[in-house]
């Protein structure tokens, strides 16, 4: 297994700049995953990794080797060792799951044990092998589509959306189910997807793409707890953006007086507050007041949802227990923890 | 590759653009501005318009009651639908003029090519009910729209596609349709350039009037290419899709079955009937075994190379078309329909000129031959095979290489595997127009060399309709195989 370098790789279509400056570095064994909207370029980026697309500028590196970029004849895809899962899985629809899965085997290798070992590691039963593809599951495609991606040991597996066309109760086992996989293979890979909770739950490693530029690369709780700018704060989890003014780590908002985490902001700046870190009490004196304007109850946890007195903005509290306030009712607020904040511009003067 | 199919398909009109161009414009002007040709452009123009529109009536109506109903037998009634594709137009035309001579002249001529020519529209549109996705319908049901506002405006639009390239087959055979016509007294351009060639030999008039019937085919494909837009049909899914829920006639059943009923008696059970009437009591019934078996296995052996050599030349325009869909690619595909359209006697001539100039040594022999029926029949392949590559997505091939797998071992492990029952339709089409084809071959056959489909044409031409049906009848049953691998269904199972 090897690593994947990414080095100022651009690509545009039809005089639309698809991908800009894009430097990633995907360790060895690794998972990555490329997060972003629709049409922001990340399949594209896997494309051009797999090496069906060319890119405009930049190089590609498997293991240190220069496969695309930098002087050197680019290795056509069928030499890269690059496993591909598509989306919707795409299994070869003449042929069945066996020859699915032995498809990228030396003809010699087809008949082995590396069918069997293929199936054990997708943990799919080993009588699904004469099935075709028509016959299986949205879920069970999918993970015949990753045995017959790692079947011929590649250095790298790339994956693109491959649950988002599961229903959301057969997503997340597969996911987990892929994700163990992968590890158990030791394979290093590139996941894309636009599910910020699939990214954050299955990757080691998180890439935030947007319009064609990588915002942020960073481990899931790093990414979560602090985000490169608002955009990315917002897009990777639920959060509140408030207007504040900023001195000495402490931070003057909507909610109040917050404390700011490690930062060296000053003055205007943007207060970042996830709705976990809103508690809610009976009012008392000296607390920011809140009306509840909707509760949204989803069981494990519940968003409330809640209009701070007196005009002030729209927040979102998440609270665990079955103990939910009532629609209407009126609360205090406190904040918990350390909040981000990024600072404005400052304004000019009138 | 497409570039010198396509150069090759564009001889025949090419050879015409340069006749039309010696002869210059005065003589040209002569030779078209004449009563005798306006009649012709008028006999073309309304049997070509009512046949595409009674074809597109019968196929589409004929489709729905078997794909969407559960009108009873519908297996049954799928394969006698396209069973008249196993008879030739000029047998079927044999079968009704041996019976009554009142068949003669436009409405009968329309009957006749309608009945024969018909499944074109059937097969496509029926193919293309199966490969629906009922989910569109259901949405339009819950919307409260009807069941016949839902067919008008959720189902015919995505048939579009199946309706266009029936009607445009249907189209372009009737403007070169000879053999029918000429037993039925309805001369078209078609059958004028014949007699023009035949009587006189005046090969500039003849060719001014295939400049017409070129013109008239041109302006078919363009409408046709107005009409489809550029929308990509390629279905990227997983699994198939859901089977289509079937509308319970009840009492319809009363009229549809009749209705059904009748159109066979008429496209299969008169000419059938009649055919064997005339191997039973004719007169002039013989059966010369050596005589038989000679044209049999000549029309086999043309038929089997020519279906082959067809459909690889196939393969490249239809990729081009599918994958790399750009001007230049389109003209390539729409070059090689313009052959289609002219007739095959003028396809012969052209070829048989130029082999003369240039190419002495094939001239009087089979490559000949099946190049001009490669010319003629490539549409047919290409139609076909164009609609399996667009069932088969790029990404498949995209993760084959991934997988370590080369450029050729793709083309042969997956590409090929799934084009093959598209390529075995189209060799299946073109070697029934090749067994049934009349005019090249009379032209361009090897003297000595007869087909079943030109002994045929010698004895009925010659009003000894007993001597002719043996072949008419060995013609059909050598057509049967072929005809019932077009009328198995795409979606059965291709593997092993």
């Amino acid at each position: 297994m090897t690593s994947v370098t990414v080095q100022g790789v651009a690509k545009s279509f039809g005089g639309r700049q698809v991908l800009e400056g894009i430097d990633l570095e995907v360790p060895q064994g690794n998972l990555t995953a490329v997060l972003g909207p629709s049409g922001c370029g990340k399949t594209t980026l896997l494309r051009i990794i797999a090496g069906f697309v060319h890119p405009d500028a930049g190089v590609v590196r498997l293991g240190g080797l220069p496969v695309v970029g930098a002087g050197h004849r680019t290795l056509p895809p069928q030499r890269r060792r690059v496993g591909y899962v598509p989306q919707e899985g795409a299994l070869f629809p003449h042929l069945d799951v066996r020859a699915n899965i032995t498809f990228g085997l030396p003809r010699g290798l087809r008949r082995g044990p590396r069918l069997a070992d293929m199936l054990d590691l997708v943990e799919l039963p080993r009588g699904v092998a004469s099935r075709y593809p028509h016959e299986l599951s949205g879920g069970q495609q999918q993970r015949v589509a990753l045995a017959r991606a790692l079947a011929p040991d590649p250095a790298v597996v790339l994956l693109d959306e491959p649950f988002s066309s599961l229903d959301a109760s057969l997503r997340e086992g597969t996911g987990r189910a892929v994700a163990r996989a992968l590890h158990a293979a030791g394979a290093t890979a590139i996941l894309v997807t636009h599910d910020q909770g699939e990214a954050l739950s299955l990757a080691d490693q998180v890439a935030v793409m947007r319009a064609g530029r990588l915002a942020q690369v960073a481990a899931p709780p790093e990414l979560y707890r602090s985000p490169a700018d608002t955009e990315v704060a917002t897009f990777v989890g639920r959060a509140a953006v408030l207007p504040g003014h900023v001195t000495d780590g402490f931070a003057q908002c909507a909610l109040g007086e917050v404390v700011v985490g490690s930062s060296d902001v000053r003055g205007d700046a943007l207060v970042v507050v996830r709705p976990e870190q809103i508690t809610m009490s009976s009012p008392r004196d000296g607390l920011v007041e809140a009306r509840v304007a909707d509760v949204t109850f989803y069981g494990h946890d519940t968003a409330v949802h809640l209009e701070v007195l007196p005009s002030g903005p729209a927040v979102v509290a998440r609270i665990f227990g079955v103990q939910v306030p009532a629609r209407g009712a009126v609360v205090s607020l406190e904040v918990s923890g350390q909040v981000t904040a990024f600072g404005l511009p400052p304004r000019p003067l009138d | 590759m497409g570039a010198g199919v396509a150069a090759l398909a564009l001889l025949p009109l090419g050879f015409i653009a340069v006749y039309t161009v010696t002869v210059g414009p005065d003589e040209a002007r002569e030779l078209l501005l004449r009563p005798r040709v306006g009649e012709l452009l008028v006999n073309t123009v309304r049997l070509v318009v009512a046949g595409i529109a009674l074809s597109v009536m019968l196929g589409l109506g004929c489709a729905w009651l078997v794909e969407r109903t559960r009108v009873p037998f519908g297996r049954v009634w799928h394969l006698l639908l396209v069973a008249p594709l196993a008879v030739p137009a000029f047998v079927n035309s044999y079968g009704w003029v041996s019976l009554t001579p009142r068949v003669e002249g436009f409405a009968g001529a329309v009957l006749i090519v309608t009945l024969s020519y018909f499944p074109l529209v059937y097969l496509p549109v029926s193919a293309s009910l199966r490969g629906l996705d009922p989910a569109l319908e259901e949405a339009s049901y819950s919307l409260d729209h009807s069941r016949w506002w839902t067919f008008c405006r959720v189902v015919l639009p995505q048939l579009r596609p199946a309706l266009l390239g029936g009607s445009l087959l249907v189209g372009l055979h009737l403007l070169a349709e000879f053999g029918a016509l000429q037993m039925l007294r309805f001369p078209t351009f078609t059958t004028a350039i014949y007699d023009q060639y035949r009587s006189s030999f005046n090969g500039p008039a003849a060719t001014m009037l295939a400049s017409v019937l070129v013109a008239c085919c041109v302006l078919l494909l363009y409408a046709e290419l107005r009409l489809r837009g550029r929308r990509r049909y390629a279905r990227v899914g997983a699994g198939v899709p859901r089977s289509v829920p079937r509308h319970e006639l009840g009492r319809l059943n009363l009229l549809a079955v009749p209705a059904l009923a009748g159109l066979v008696a008429l496209a299969l059970g008169v000419p059938l009937s009649s055919l064997a009437r005339w191997l039973v009591v004719g007169s002039s019934t013989a059966f010369p075994m050596d005589e038989l078996t000679a044209a049999a296995s000549t029309s086999l052996t043309l038929g089997g190379a020519a279906a082959a050599l067809t459909v690889l030349l196939a393969l490249p325009v239809a990729w081009l078309a599918v994958r790399q869909r750009d001007l230049v690619s389109t003209v390539i595909e729409r070059s090689t329909y313009v052959a289609s359209s002219l007739p095959g006697i003028v396809v012969a001539l052209a070829l048989v000129t130029v082999s003369i100039n240039v190419a002495q040594p094939i001239y009087q022999t089979f490559v000949l031959l099946l190049l001009a029926y490669a010319i003629m029949f490539l549409p047919r392949a290409v139609v076909i095979v164009r609609a399996g590559l667009e069932q088969a997505p790029p990404m498949l091939e995209d993760v084959s290489h991934s997988l370590g797998v080369g450029p050729l071992a793709t083309a042969r492990r997956v590409t090929l595997p799934l084009l093959l029952p598209s390529m075995g339709a189209g060799a299946a089409l073109v070697f029934l127009a090749v067994t049934t084809e009349l005019t090249a071959t009379l032209l361009l056959a090897p003297i000595e060399t007869t087909t079943l489909a030109t002994r045929f044409w010698s004895h009925s031409s010659a009003a000894s309709y007993g001597a002719a049906a043996p072949y008419a009848l060995l013609m059909i049953l050598i057509s049967l195989p072929a005809t019932y691998l077009l009328s198995r269904r795409p979606t059965e199972p291709v593997a092993s």
